[in-house]
């Protein structure tokens, strides 16, 4: 069941690149070059929207997942209050022992089409496998 | 690509909860002590992407923005609160985030 959902987009949101929240990244960093990093960086295209609803329809449980790796590439930053339309895909799944692991993609668009920003997010679901193989 | 190591600013709890705040990430593990001690963790932990995105800025400072085109890493352990991370890059771009004792972060940058 889990594989057929390779492909399968997540969620679609539309938001914006909010100067004030790259204000706030900025300050969070603290460091001469936050404000440059704050522009590629602001977004985690997992928790778009708000909350972990992406994990959650996968079936796998917050206090039991791991982050296990994240990628991010830019054809350029954003701009402060841009229009961003961000489309959440279930790029990858695959079970291993016991645990099951999900590649998240979350691209960024200009709301002409024109790709932003590209994420990968890997996430590891502790006992996750085993936990679907007894339900089934 | 710019060899470099470099001391990460040093992030608290106060610290975590701002980032959570900036991109949604309300996972209590990030800022609720006893929902992590549930998990059996000591303390409160950082996002992964906050590590990540100390290591970009460390990048992004001894490149500049315009030199790269992304970054894509593992994330290889939980960083705890007020732990002083030392993050270096090597020529091929490779990156590693690191207490000395304990490798929080490694991966590798793409030039542009």
């Amino acid at each position: 069941m889990i594989p057929e959902r390779k492909g399968t987009v997540l969620k679609t949101h539309r938001t914006r690149a909010y100067a004030s929240r790259m204000a706030d990244l900025e300050a969070t960093l603290g460091t001469a070059t936050a404000a440059e990093t704050a522009r590629v960086a602001l977004f985690f295209g997992v928790t778009i929207g708000r909350d972990f609803d992406v994990l959650e329809k996968m079936g796998m449980v917050l206090d039991e997942t791991l982050m296990g790796g994240h990628e991010i590439t830019w054809t350029r930053p954003f701009e402060p209050d841009e229009e961003v339309v961000v489309t959440v895909t279930l790029a990858d799944v695959l079970d291993k022992g016991k645990n099951r692991i999900a590649v998240i993609e979350s691209r960024f668009d200009a709301p002409d089409g024109q790709e932003i920003q590209r994420q990968y997010s890997t996430f590891v679901h502790l006992g996750g496998a085993a936990r679907e193989e007894a339900s089934a | 690509m710019k060899t470099f190591s470099s001391n990460a600013p040093v992030m608290g709890k106060e610290q975590f909860v701002r980032y959570g705040a900036t991109v949604g990430d309300f996972n209590p593990v990030h800022y609720d002590l006893d929902f992590a001690k549930q998990l059996n963790l000591p303390a409160v932990i950082s996002q992964g992407p906050l590590t990540f995105t100390l290591a970009l800025d460390a990048a992004i400072a001894e490149n500049g923005l315009d030199a790269l085109s992304g970054f894509k890493a593992r994330i290889t352990a939980p960083a705890f609160p007020d732990t002083a991370m030392t993050i270096t890059c090597d020529a091929d771009g490779k990156v590693a985030v690191s207490d000395g004792k304990t490798t929080y972060l490694d991966g590798e940058l793409t030039p542009r």
